[in-house]
């Protein structure tokens, strides 16, 4: 078997990159161990960027398959002599001498060798990232922050704005100054602002974090605010995100949860409070433009709701783009980019007569269709035959004039990271349990708090966060933002 | 458009905003000793944020700071996406921008002079929060100039900065009121609102 990743047999086959552009172009992290990244941090062992992890596409990319200045050096020092592309056993044998060949070479010309940047944590390809232990300067401790190092004051002031929406006033600051248990000052702080409307409210930061999850459209909205079409209540998905960020709850619930959350704006803020009711319970409760039409044994959280339903499966019969929008929302891996590709064996089938055999397509339908059927059992907008935004085992008869009488026999079992599923709530399990989950959920407040991706030094405490969600946090947001404030990310000045 | 209060002091307004607590030029020796962090991670605070700390600093409501046309709170509306706000429902933008727009230094001006000079006026009216020691120095001789306007600067750095303030910035808040002599018609009106106005567009009340 070969151990080459999905990803790089895609760009050899593809035929439009040599080997060398894969040093880096596989980089999703996550459950796939692709052998470059990996290869790189065999040789640079002590880097800060391998702590924990295989080195970034950034190494020696900016947007794969562009190479970087780092990676253009690295591509002339790569077996030379040798035809290209080059074939992967001789890329991966090549790979340290040509490492070490550039190690003196300053390819960002930032006045540090590249060697020096791996060494020290800094980019050798961003003239702006220069080696951490050679820039860091405090010349006295007692002007203001300690910029070289962890400050309690500082991290009270951005607990204050990030959490709470406020500066501390100066008679907090100096309360705070004054503690004789600043860590914990600190953490109690974090807890009051953990409870503060600008942190947990209606349109409040963990409610702006599903943006992107979610997709709103007011014009196609139901219920309050709703727009001139509307086809569903997003505010059942907001409502339901920020619950369950929230509290010390489970945060897998927001994929595996078979309840739902209702949201209301009080003078006391607002007030989110879970139910449960069936379809037609709901219908009659909110109407038919807004009732939640998954019955209870058949909800995976999100992404059986009824927006997620409406606004991506709309009237696909495999629906493609709803499994797409799961694992890119809520498992960090963007198929489009080629991430998160886990081939399947004789897929794709092509069941829904798209096209998708075709070689350029089937490197990443291959992973994405069989992703996909799963879904296939949740009716979007229209199309199946059965009522809207419900779960119906036979919906794809619905399709066979449009999509063929083959579309019939779309399997509802499916694969997700390589691993067989029977449905959809077996998928969702599967990625709620996930590191690849994990990963995303710290991802999202970490950009959130520190509005980039965790740099190449603070890789460590990153996935030292990424690995305690699942134990030490017991799958609690609140908890993990308890241990991210303590980073040095976060609270050196 | 801005409130007809606003109009005469718009003008000295931002020249004594570039020329107050500016940093310190290239050949200050003090630049040389500056410390380096090395995560240099420097936040711009949200449009939100900021309204709310200017609002606790001023004594203002929210509500309060400025409205455009009268109408469109400027923070939450008017300017809301070029203040590091978002709103995916109706525009798409699902996160603040990635840079800077243009026309935040703008925006950020305008609720700044808006809300100083409601500070001013309501002030004058009384009871005074933070201009009084000026408003009583200008009234009655009893009271010191000088000392008026230290106290004014004081003021200012601690309620919008919640920090004292350093002696070089008590002296160059003083000076606002100096530079503006000539030029204002009102130097007491356009010195405590420009002085207002540079605290409350300093770097470090817009970024943490």
């Amino acid at each position: 078997m070969s151990t080459v990743s999905p990803k790089l047999r895609l760009l050899a086959a593809t035929g439009a990159l040599g080997a060398v552009v894969a040093v880096a172009a596989v980089s999703a992290p996550g459950e796939a161990q692709p052998p470059a990244p990996d290869a790189f941090c065999e040789v640079y062992t002590d880097a800060p960027l391998c702590e924990g992890a295989e080195a970034d596409c950034t190494v020696c990319h900016t947007t794969p398959p562009s190479l970087n200045a780092y990676g253009v050096d690295l591509a002339a020092a790569l077996s030379p002599g040798e035809a290209r592309p080059l074939h992967e056993d001789v890329f991966l044998e090549g790979l340290e001498p040509g490492l070490r060949a550039i190690e003196d070479l300053d390819s960002d010309d930032d006045g540090y060798l590249n060697l020096e940047e791996i060494m020290g944590g800094s980019s050798p390809s961003d003239a702006g990232s220069t080696p951490i232990a050679l820039s860091c300067k405090d010349t006295d401790k007692s002007d203001g922050y300690d910029v070289c190092g962890y400050d309690y004051d500082y991290a009270f002031k951005k607990v204050m704005l990030d959490f709470c929406g406020r500066s501390p006033s100066m008679l907090e600051r100096e309360d705070f100054r004054r503690s004789s248990n600043k860590g914990g000052a600190l953490h109690d702080q974090l807890d009051v602002c953990l409870d503060s409307e600008f942190w947990r409210g209606f349109d409040g930061r963990v409610w702006n974090i599903a943006n992107r999850k979610i997709g709103p459209q007011q014009a196609v909205k139901s219920g309050r605010d709703g727009g001139e079409i509307p086809l569903a209540d997003y505010d059942d998905d907001f409502a339901y995100f920020v619950w369950t960020q929230t509290d010390d709850r489970d945060v897998r619930l927001v994929l595996t949860g078979q309840t739902f959350v209702s949201m209301q704006r009080t003078n006391e803020g607002t007030v989110y409070e879970e139910w449960n009711r069936s379809p037609r319970e709901d219908a009659d409760l909110r109407g038919y433009d807004r009732y939640q039409g998954v019955i209870e044994e058949r909800r995976a959280g999100l992404i059986t709701h009824r927006w997620f339903l409406m606004s991506n499966t709309m009237f696909t019969s495999i629906p493609r783009t709803t499994a797409a929008q799961a694992y890119r929302a809520f498992l960090g891996y963007d198929i489009s980019k080629l991430e998160g590709l886990h081939p399947i064996a004789d897929e794709p089938q092509d069941y829904d007569n798209k096209g998708v055999q075709v070689e350029a397509c089937a490197s990443c339908h291959s992973t994405l269709d069989p992703l996909s059927y799963p879904f296939s059992r949740y009716e979007g907008i229209g199309g199946g035959n059965a009522q809207q935004y419900s779960y119906s085992p036979r919906r794809l008869e619905g399709f066979k004039d449009v999509d063929g009488i083959r579309v019939t026999t779309t399997p509802e079992a499916g694969y997700i990271f390589g691993e067989p599923v029977a449905d959809l709530v077996e998928w969702a399990e599967v990625a709620a349990n996930s590191r690849a989950f994990r990963r995303s959920t710290v991802l999202d407040y970490w950009r959130l708090l520190l509005r980039e991706d965790p740099r190449a030094t603070e890789r460590g405490e990153f996935n030292d966060l990424v690995d305690a969600l699942g134990t030490d946090h017991g799958w609690s947001v609140e908890a993990m933002l308890h241990d991210l404030i303590d980073t040095e990310a976060y609270g050196a000045p | 458009m801005l409130p007809e209060r606003n109009r005469g002091t718009v003008r000295t307004c931002m020249m004594v905003a570039v020329l107050a607590l500016a940093p310190a030029c290239k050949d200050d020796p003090a630049a040389v000793k500056r410390d380096y962090s090395a995560k240099a991670r420097v936040l711009p605070k949200s449009g939100e944020v900021w309204g709310r700390d200017l609002a606790n600093g001023l004594a203002l409501e929210e509500w309060e700071l400025c409205r455009e046309l009268g109408q469109l709170d400027c923070v939450s509306e008017a300017h809301r996406i070029t203040l590091g706000g978002v709103e995916p429902a109706r525009l798409g933008i699902d996160e603040p921008l990635e840079t800077t727009p243009v026309s935040a230094p703008i925006a950020v001006d305008r609720v700044a002079l808006s809300a100083c000079s409601l500070r001013y006026e309501r002030d004058v009216e009384g009871p005074a929060v933070i201009f009084g020691p000026v408003l009583d120095a200008n009234r009655s001789s009893r009271f010191d100039w000088l000392q008026a306007r230290e106290q004014v600067a004081q003021s200012l750095v601690r309620r919008l900065l919640s920090r004292d303030p350093k002696a070089e910035e008590v002296e160059a808040l003083v000076a606002t009121y100096d530079a503006l002599d000539g030029i204002s018609d009102n130097v007491l009106r356009d010195g405590s609102i420009g002085a207002c106005m540079v605290v409350a567009t300093s770097t470090e009340a817009l970024f943490y």
